[in-house]
């Protein structure tokens, strides 16, 4: 996990991205337990609560279910709804994109070679 | 919550101060601050619930059952370190692992060397120097070593941070952190401070104390989230007045702090707030305690 | 065994000046009562001796130790710290109590040997009166020093207690029962609030 320190992003929501990432790529699989969270804590020299934080995020997005005394289990996800899910994502942020790029004039051309020097610059 | 210490209408009445009546919940598998200024009544708190002293009223409760604390071996249960040390300053660190040793079953001397050592205090062989030729850093270093020797399920602590160094210090909230990964839950931390910014990411529950009494608790988090931090121009300033708990004016800007109910009311104003962290929150909560005593 | 060897190494200095101490009181003793045996003389300055070593072994007590240094916290934080103690010290106390019981039916025995008349009942209230006395000091240490020169002073310098067995009865009873109750207000007093 890779965390960083002074973010403006809060620890906790880092902790929660990160481990989203993994499960909807498959890393975490069905099943598997998260690190606790006062072990993740210690390793990642933060608090409990933070920890207990980013895990109850997950919770409530349905990502991971809490299990009295075992810690938290990741749950079976829906591929084809998760993929369904971020291409409607997908959708609203190139409409938001073409919107403002039509109120300084951009052609259509213009913004996907955007795109593209975009996406070498990542 | 699941408790581990739970406190009604606790009393203690010295000549001088009297602290309470005090409600108070400690939570169970989480490290608990207790926060407040000097004279604010938190080692007479601790000191009153670990039984250091019987209080003048109320009850306490261990472990959720247990409400004497002579009874059986709850005291056994209970780390607790008083502030600046607590061993004569006579004795040697030998001398304080044999009255360990004599005074609770679960003490292991192996742990309080390894410990000893880890924390740059004492070798075995350097068991004779005495405790007043030690600096005060060491010695609380010791009497860490040898509370974290122990076999606890609560772990009470009396500024244990004040006079460490800032690499011991983050020692020891390493030390905090594996106790409560050992304990899965089942363990406990109370620590009191003045200095929360130096503890502050080791704090799960925070109480805030002030003259004796209890101004506000919870959990770090829904914690900060009632309270905002604004800041705007003088004359927002003047407009926002009356929701305001504490404000701090001066010629470049001016900074405030209310409740997050008022959050909307602000910001409409023209004012920014933002939530904010543990050691803001308590600086403004003490101020603001300040201004309606006096 | 090593805890006995520590005790009494710790205490060393206060042996040293109390052996001196006791050493002057017996050759006072000498020079006033000339008639009085060697044999006497060092039975009473065993009697004492052994006493002062018990009372001093008993200022070992956690209680005393860390009262003395401010340290009370640490005590107060034991489990049971009392009762704790009481065992630790019960060797002590036991071994105590069977030596003065051999040197009293020694004091006995031999009583021909003893220039004066040593009743019986006057070493058992001396006895009693130890007891005492060493529950006192186990509690208050500054007040032992005291009790123990004016104790010292009282067996070594006055030659015969001449009472009668009733006396003798009556005081051993009531040094007993003094002996009980300063136990229960020093054992409150060590568990109420500081």
């Amino acid at each position: 996990m890779k965390i960083l320190q002074n973010s403006e992003i809060p620890i906790y929501k880092q902790i929660a991205m990160q481990l989203k990432e993994e499960i909807l790529s498959g890393k975490l699989t069905a099943g598997e337990y998260l690190p606790s969270i006062r072990g993740l804590a210690k390793d990642l020299k933060i608090s409990v609560i933070t920890t207990m934080k980013a895990y109850e995020e997950l919770c409530a997005e349905g990502l991971v279910t809490s299990v009295q005394g075992k810690g938290f289990v990741v749950n079976p996800q829906d591929t084809a709804m998760i993929r369904e899910q971020r291409l409607r994502e997908v959708e609203d942020h190139l409409l938001e994109a073409l919107e403002a790029a039509k109120t300084i004039g951009m052609t259509v051309e213009e913004v996907k070679d955007l795109i593209t020097v975009l996406d070498h610059a990542e | 919550m699941d408790s581990v210490i739970v406190a009604k209408g606790l009393v203690k009445k010295y000549k001088k101060f009297t602290l309470g009546p005090v409600d108070l919940e400690i939570p169970k598998g989480f490290s608990t601050a207790l926060i407040g200024a000097n004279g604010a009544g938190k080692t007479t708190l601790l000191d009153t619930i670990c039984g250091i002293v019987a209080p003048s009223a109320g009850e306490v409760t261990y472990f959720g059952e247990i409400t004497d604390i002579e009874e059986g071996e709850t005291k056994e249960r209970i780390g607790y370190l008083a502030a600046q040390g607590m061993y004569p300053m006579s004795w040697t660190p030998f001398d304080v692992e044999v009255a360990n040793k004599l005074g609770f079953n679960g003490f292991d001397e192996c742990r309080y060397w390894e410990l000893c050592e880890k924390y740059g205090v004492a070798q075995e062989g350097e068991k004779s120097q005495t405790l007043m030729k030690m600096s005060d850093g060491n010695r609380i270093r010791l009497c860490l070593a040898a509370v974290f020797a122990r076999e606890t399920d609560l772990l009470v602590l009396d500024e244990p941070g004040s006079n460490l160094d800032p690499l011991m210090r983050d020692r020891l909230c390493g030390q905090f952190r594996e106790y409560l990964e050992e304990g899965d839950g089942e363990k406990s931390i109370v620590f009191s401070t003045h200095n929360i910014a130096d503890m502050e990411n080791v704090t799960d529950y925070a109480i805030l104390m002030y003259n004796g009494a209890i101004i506000e608790t919870g959990f770090v988090n829904d914690l900060c989230e009632r309270y905002v931090l604004v800041s705007g121009e003088r004359a927002t300033f003047d407009k926002i007045k009356n929701s305001l708990m504490v404000e701090d004016r001066n010629m470049s800007t001016c900074f405030g702090f209310a409740k997050a109910e008022a959050k909307e009311a602000l910001e409409a104003a023209g004012t920014v707030v933002e939530t904010p962290n543990l050691q803001q929150l308590s600086i403004f909560l003490l101020r603001y305690a300040e201004q309606q005593n006096s | 065994m090593k805890e006995l060897c520590w005790s009494l190494w710790k205490q060393r200095w206060a042996f040293l000046a109390f052996g001196i101490l006791v050493g002057f009181c017996g050759w006072m003793f000498y020079l006033v009562l000339p008639e009085c045996s060697v044999f006497e003389m060092c039975y009473r300055m065993a009697f004492v001796l052994l006493q002062m070593v018990f009372l001093i072994l008993q200022r070992e007590r956690f209680h005393i130790v860390l009262r003395k240094d401010g340290a009370t916290r640490f005590y107060r934080s034991m489990p049971h710290a009392w009762e704790k103690e009481q065992k630790r010290f019960l060797w002590l106390d036991l071994f105590g109590a069977a030596v003065l019981a051999v040197l009293l039916a020694a004091g006995v025995l031999f009583q021909d040997m003893f220039s004066e008349a040593l009743l019986p009942f006057a070493m058992v209230v001396c006895f009693l009166v130890y007891m005492a006395a060493s529950r006192i000091m186990a509690c208050v240490p500054y007040v032992w020093w005291v009790l123990e020169i004016v104790f010292a002073a009282v067996f070594i310098f006055v030659p015969a207690l001449d009472v009668t067995p009733l006396l003798c009865g009556g005081t051993a009873v009531v040094a007993g029962i003094i002996q009980w109750l300063l136990y229960r207000f020093v054992k409150k007093l060590w568990e109420s609030e500081n």
